[in-house]
């Protein structure tokens, strides 16, 4: 475990080795918390120098165990004041992993824009003012153009130089680390790029091993129901039930269902454009598409969040402007869910009189919403106000509080919650990182299957994949009963937590036939033999435990409020074609999650599990 | 088992490099892209696979591969070493 320093105030870098984090923190997720947790001056200005920002490998990755591509980057985020933290893929991890380092932790503020160059003969800091003030697109040629072809690039455009404070760092070009805001991190530290260039081998502990489960894991991929669609259509394949189910956040999640929706943005109308199936890294799956739009507009995507966020939540119709406007995110580095929440927040307030004014667009306008992104980027005019997040925008515009849907002061993705209250959706209240999807995602997930009530949701998966899981059998008869017959919503939100946190840790992807098939015996197999740590299933997802209970530590030490664990009005109130959910049964299976984890009803965790953590130190400020 | 050649076709390539990552584990005894017999190389849009003089045939990246880009092919199929 090699975790490199850079402290750009003084231009120093140093690494150290430090093997006694792998088995509290395995990698990745884990150990990015707990260097957060350590090097963050507590209460920190997340856009002063005293935040780290924290690059750091799965522990997987550079080998050739499937999907083993994923770079967790973590900070403490300037959009939320809490935990910042995102996973990208492709290449640049194993770049990272063949330079030597497993993390890269940047402290400080360089008295001039820099960018670092990562390779197996140290870490440099090199000039880049000839680089800042351009797009995402521009610094990754010209960077490429200097340090050669084969440099992997993370690299931050105009928005994060301007500090909006949910500006993205593009991996490569199409690819993000996009919630929440740690490109405004990267330009608060004067940093335009992380360049890596690694060619050393990546040595394992039992390379026989490693190639023997290599094998096993890829039949669990190949054979699991859900590739042969991922494979077909990637993400997109959820966006028909979406509309379907009336789960779409359309004009700012006032309308679940859109007339028109599958004929012009539904997985046969997208999948037409489709020229060829791209993966990162060591992935088998290849969920990702390259297509053609027109002659020569070539589009990387769509994913299912441009469509479910441009194409519904700011109803833009045709296929090629959305592709438009998230190239535009590309180019100046914003993410994609963020952007459109304000855009959303700010055309709605205008619909209902509150502002007014010139650059405002309207529904489906996409030129309009592309002109106002480009305000966002640079701070002009609205995009000023709208660059500070719907939480803070809401509160400088007077009565606009209703139509900024966020949890924890993140602006909230892609689905509908009114649709069906499940694990993913109790999701919007736990994840660590505030309203989001990606942290809490069930592997018996069944998007169409019923709710049994607040508590339970109806089991989605045949008797006969639930005892193949991958799971403790304690565990299994916990969540789904004996014999199998229904999922416990807050008792699988914990573990799906877990499992997304391993997932994070180890450096493989959450797409669904790795979602359904990996699990905490086979993590173990893979820690032996990549790192040669002996370690017992249950002791793989106690880390896991570990690793989550630090991330809610890091964001109750940071001014986390028990009041913040609360949906949008919207969701509680409103009929959008679905009824509102009663709010006391959210907070009923929010009190059960919180029972599951051993914490108290004001989210503090009890003692006896910070004692069963081993987090007796960091959690003295309680 | 050693085959006579290998037909590679770049269209058909995802890009994932299993392939690489393999023969360099196989053959060097660590995961290294750079040290594999084969290379995935050029845009996303445009992939070339190329084959360093040392392949040995020994066919264990067609097994890997998830897209069929790379099938068996006879001795006068795309042969070592490509040109470049």
């Amino acid at each position: 475990m090699r975790i490199a320093y850079v402290d750009l105030s003084r231009g120093e870098a140093r690494v150290d080795d430090a093997p006694h984090l792998i088995p509290r923190y395995l990698g990745g997720v884990g150990v990015n918390a707990k260097l957060l947790f350590d090097f963050l001056p507590p209460g920190a200005d997340p856009l002063g120098p005293d935040n780290p920002l924290i690059f750091g490998a799965g522990l997987l990755v550079g080998t050739n165990l499937p999907t083993a591509s994923r770079t967790e980057v973590t900070a403490k985020s300037p959009l939320t004041g809490l935990l910042g933290t995102s996973n990208s893929g492709l290449t640049f991890g194993a770049s990272l992993k063949y330079a030597g380092i497993d993390h890269l932790v940047v402290l400080g503020k360089a008295p001039h824009p820099v960018y670092l160059l990562v390779s197996p003969e140290g870490i440099e800091l090199k000039d880049a003012s000839w680089l800042w003030g351009r797009d995402n697109a521009e610094t990754l040629r010209l960077i490429r153009q200097r340090e050669g072809r084969t440099a992997e690039v993370a690299s931050i455009g105009p928005a994060g130089e301007n500090l909006v404070r949910y500006a993205s760092i593009q991996n490569d070009l199409h690819h993000s680390w996009g919630r929440t805001g740690l490109g405004a991190v990267m330009g608060a530290k004067g940093l335009k790029a992380v360049v890596v260039k690694g060619s050393r081998p990546l040595k394992v502990a039992d390379l026989k091993g490693t190639l023997s489960l290599a094998r096993e894991a890829t039949e669990r991929v190949l054979r699991d129901d859900s590739f042969g669609y991922t494979r077909r259509y990637g993400t997109v394949v959820a966006s028909d039930p979406y509309n379907r189910m009336g789960a779409l956040p359309g004009y700012n999640f006032r309308r679940g269902r859109i007339e028109g929706w599958e004929e012009t943005r539904g997985r046969r109308a997208v999948a037409k454009y489709k020229v060829k199936a791209l993966s990162c890294l060591a992935c088998p799956i290849a969920c990702r598409a390259l297509s053609r739009l027109q002659e020569d507009h070539y589009f990387h995507g769509p994913e299912i969040t441009y469509l479910l966020e441009f194409g519904a939540k700011l109803a833009i119709q045709r296929v090629e402007d959305i592709a438009l406007a998230v190239r535009d995110c590309n180019l100046l580095g914003l993410d994609v869910i963020s952007t459109c929440g304000a855009i959303a927040f700010l055309i709605e307030a205008k619909e209902r009189g509150i502002v007014q004014g010139e650059g405002i667009p309207t529904w489906g306008d996409a030129e309009g919403i592309r002109g106002l992104i480009q305000d966002i980027a640079l701070r002009r005019g609205w995009g000023d106000v709208l660059a500070e997040g719907v939480k803070r925008a809401a509160a400088r515009i007077p009565a606009s509080e209703p139509y900024a849907l966020h949890v924890k002061g993140l602006e909230l993705p892609v689905r509908d919650p009114r649709a069906k209250w499940d694990t993913w959706t109790l999701g919007y209240l736990t994840n660590v990182r505030g309203g989001d999807h990606l942290r809490t995602r069930s592997p018996a997930e069944h998007l169409l299957g019923g709710i049994l009530g607040p508590l339970e949701e109806e089991l989605g998966v045949s008797e006969e994949f639930v005892r193949g899981m991958d799971m403790p059998e304690g565990l299994k008869v916990a969540i789904f009963g004996e014999p199998p017959q229904r999922v416990s919503i807050p008792l699988m939100a914990k573990y799906a937590e877990e499992l997304i946190t391993l997932i994070n840790a180890m450096g493989v992807c959450i797409r669904p036939p790795v979602l359904r098939t990996f699990g905490p015996e086979l993590f173990g197999r893979m820690l032996e033999a990549v790192v040669g740590l002996r370690i017992r299933p249950e002791e793989v997802l106690l880390a896991a435990e570990r690793i989550w209970n630090l991330q809610h530590l890091f964001n109750l030490r940071e001014g986390l409020r028990i009041e913040e664990f609360r949906l949008p009005d919207r969701f509680l109130r409103e009929d959008n074609g679905n009824p509102p959910l009663e709010e006391g049964a959210v907070k009923e299976a929010l009190h059960r999650y919180f029972q599951a984890r051993g914490w108290r009803e004001d989210a503090v965790p009890l003692e006896e599990k910070i004692a069963s953590l081993g987090l007796w130190e960091e959690a003295s400020f309680l | 088992m050693s085959i006579e050649g290998i037909q590679a076709f770049g269209e058909l390539c995802c890009g994932c490099r299993l392939c690489q990552l393999l023969c360099s584990a196989l053959h060097k005894g660590l995961f290294s892209p750079e040290g594999a017999y084969i290379r995935v190389q050029g845009d996303e849009a445009s992939i070339e696979i190329r084959f360093l003089p040392d392949c040995r045939l020994c066919s264990a990246c067609l097994k890997v591969c998830p897209t069929g880009a790379l099938k068996e092919g006879d001795a006068d199929s795309l042969r070592r070493p490509l040109p470049g």
